[in-house]
């Protein structure tokens, strides 16, 4: 497979040790992985932090870096990683909270349909409904559709970030769709045409 | 790792879902679109990179000190095995010398580096520095700080400003220095209790913070410059055949460097003079001349009053980090004057240039080379 993208151009000089390269692929991924971070945890520097440390992990490491590795699901991965691994530690040191499950749970979305989108009325009431809805699902469904909505993965790369197999993954999709049908009372058959 | 082959699936199993699962899914993906994203400021982005340089820079010091310790021990050794009697007496304005000469050279961010060796990178096109505490923090960017050990041994510090970028520097004493684009600096961690010393390769505008018993000295290849508190700017780019001194404020005591059998040769200057220390004459000579045509740079714009036009572009190939070429030898010595606003791009720049001197100017497909040539249309 050739790949000619320049994202894909810059990780190739980076894993052959051009320093540009390096600073390229932070100035490219830096803002992404701070919003994808803060999903993830509230506090700022904890997030800076991880991403410090995945950098040094990347420039530590660059030689054996794999070249065809798709570069923006790679280090949202990583930095996942880092987070849990973060949290995991923060945690074991708070013994009150022994028996709950210790997973890093994404944080509920603000969506901005107000200023973003030019719809009618009607559909802008059944969005914001369903905003609430998809914050009210469970934290890994919640996760899985921001996974495959705003950042674009496919299955296969979500259930390699979540540590789930595909079909888990797939189940979870359906699952979340079906509770939001559940919810929604959707108006006529028209509506389904206008996505 | 997989690449993507399939972005545009809709949803999963499409036979298992409804017509209204879909819908919810469309949705979804519609609303997950204008999902609002924390972000942080460039300043952030900046102060985190700078953090990940330091870091890169500590790790590679450690392993290059294990092996150097090792190394060194063994020398010792046959040093002391030997008879070990050399003692290289050296002035300070040499170590710095030789400091300057083994910072890097042409990186592409502007570089701070420590006495330790670290290497601080930073980002900005208009960087700055500033040391407190008595050299032992360093605040940069306003937006990060960093430490250094100031005692014990005297421990240079090298700012190092590429071509196309500036920084400004605020030392402990609370002197303040301005470095033009392609500089470097080089100064002790902490100042002697005695005299301040710099050494200076390129241009940099100097406001001395007055000191009645520490003269501050700015050394050059060719000149040195001693005062108690002015300001002054000192242009010496080593591909320029003269280091020369403007003063603005005060007084300084100028001292040409030259190995000439005679020794080297004092001069007191006032404000409104201009020493020029020509390399190939071996001469210190004084003019009198606009203060502003020569310090407006730290200002951000350029003053020129009669500038011959090979000056000018010098000066904006500099600034900008750009090769500008003009193509009729005959025009270079050509004068103009004006006042060319550094804030502007290197295209209005030119353009502005062109416009004045009737020339016209072309990008050449290397994007950093600019072609000046006699417009083939006359009006």
């Amino acid at each position: 497979m050739t790949h000619s993208d320049p994202d894909q151009d810059t990780w190739l000089r980076f894993i052959s040790g051009d320093p540009d390269a390096f600073s390229d692929l932070y100035d490219e991924y830096a803002d992404v992985l701070y919003a994808f971070g803060m999903r993830y945890s509230t506090d700022r520097d904890l997030v800076k932090d991880c991403i410090h440390d995945l950098f040094i992990d990347l420039h530590g490491y660059r030689k054996n870096l794999a070249r065809d590795a798709n570069v923006k699901f790679y280090l949202l991965k990583s930095l996942r990683r880092k987070l849990h691994l973060a949290h995991r530690k923060s945690s074991m040191l708070r013994f009150d909270r022994w028996d709950t499950e210790d997973s890093l749970a994404i944080n509920t979305f603000s969506f901005s349909i107000e200023e973003e989108m030019i719809i009618s009325e009607k559909e802008r009431e059944t969005l914001q409904h369903l905003a609430a809805e998809i914050n009210l699902l469970p934290d890994r469904q919640r996760e899985i559709l921001y996974l495959r909505f705003h950042q674009d993965l496919d299955y296969d790369e979500i259930a390699a970030m979540m540590q789930i197999s595909v079909p888990t993954c797939r189940t979870f999709v359906y699952r979340a769709l079906k509770q939001l049908r559940g919810k929604l009372e959707f108006g006529t058959i028209l509506l389904i045409m206008c996505c | 790792m997989k690449r993507k082959k399939n972005k545009q699936e809709p949803i999963p199993d499409p036979e298992h879902l409804t017509e209204q699962e879909k819908v919810a899914g469309e949705r979804a993906k519609l609303l997950f679109k204008t999902l609002r994203n924390e972000t942080f400021s460039p300043d952030e982005k900046d102060a985190l990179w700078n953090q990940v340089g330091e870091t890169i820079s500590q790790r590679k010091q450690r392993s290059f000190n294990a092996f150097w310790i090792a190394a060194a021990a063994s020398v010792t050794l046959l040093l002391l095995a030997g008879v070990g009697y050399l003692v290289f007496y050296k002035d300070s304005a040499r170590t710095m010398q030789e400091f300057a000469a083994r910072g890097a050279n042409g990186p592409d961010e502007t570089q701070l580096i420590l006495g330790d060796k670290r290497v601080i990178s930073l980002r900005k096109e208009n960087s700055s520095v500033e040391y407190k505490d008595n050299g032992a923090l360093i605040q940069v960017d306003s937006s990060s700080t960093i430490d250094q050990q100031v005692a014990g041994d005297q421990q240079f510090n090298t700012l190092v400003v590429p071509y196309g970028k500036r920084s400004v520097l605020t030392l402990a004493d609370g002197t303040r220095i301005w470095l033009n684009s392609g500089s470097k600096l080089v100064y002790p961690s902490q100042f002697d209790i005695r005299r301040r010393e710099v050494y200076l390769e390129g241009q940099a505008y100097f406001s001395v913070k007055h000191s009645e018993d520490v003269p501050f000295h700015v050394y050059t290849r060719d000149m040195e410059v001693e005062v108690l508190g002015t300001e002054f700017d000192v242009s010496a780019y080593s591909d320029d055949n003269y280091t020369a001194t403007v003063l603005a404020k005060g007084s300084v005591e100028l001292t040409s460097q030259s190995q000439s059998l005679f020794g080297s040769k004092k001069m007191k200057i006032t404000p409104g003079t201009r020493a020029v220390y020509d390399q190939q004459r071996a001469a210190l000579q004084t003019e009198q001349v606009d203060v502003q045509e020569y310090v407006s740079w730290k200002d951000g714009y350029l003053v020129l009053n009669s500038a011959p036009l090979t000056e000018i572009l010098k000066k904006l190939s500099r600034y900008y980090r750009v090769d500008i070429i003009l193509k009729q030898p005959k025009l270079a010595g050509v004068r103009f004057g004006g006042t060319l606003d550094l804030q502007d791009n290197i295209r209005d720049m030119l353009e502005a240039v062109s416009v004045t001197t009737g020339l016209n100017y072309k990008q050449q497909l290397n994007e950093r080379r600019y072609v000046l040539e006699e417009s083939t249309i006359k009006p």
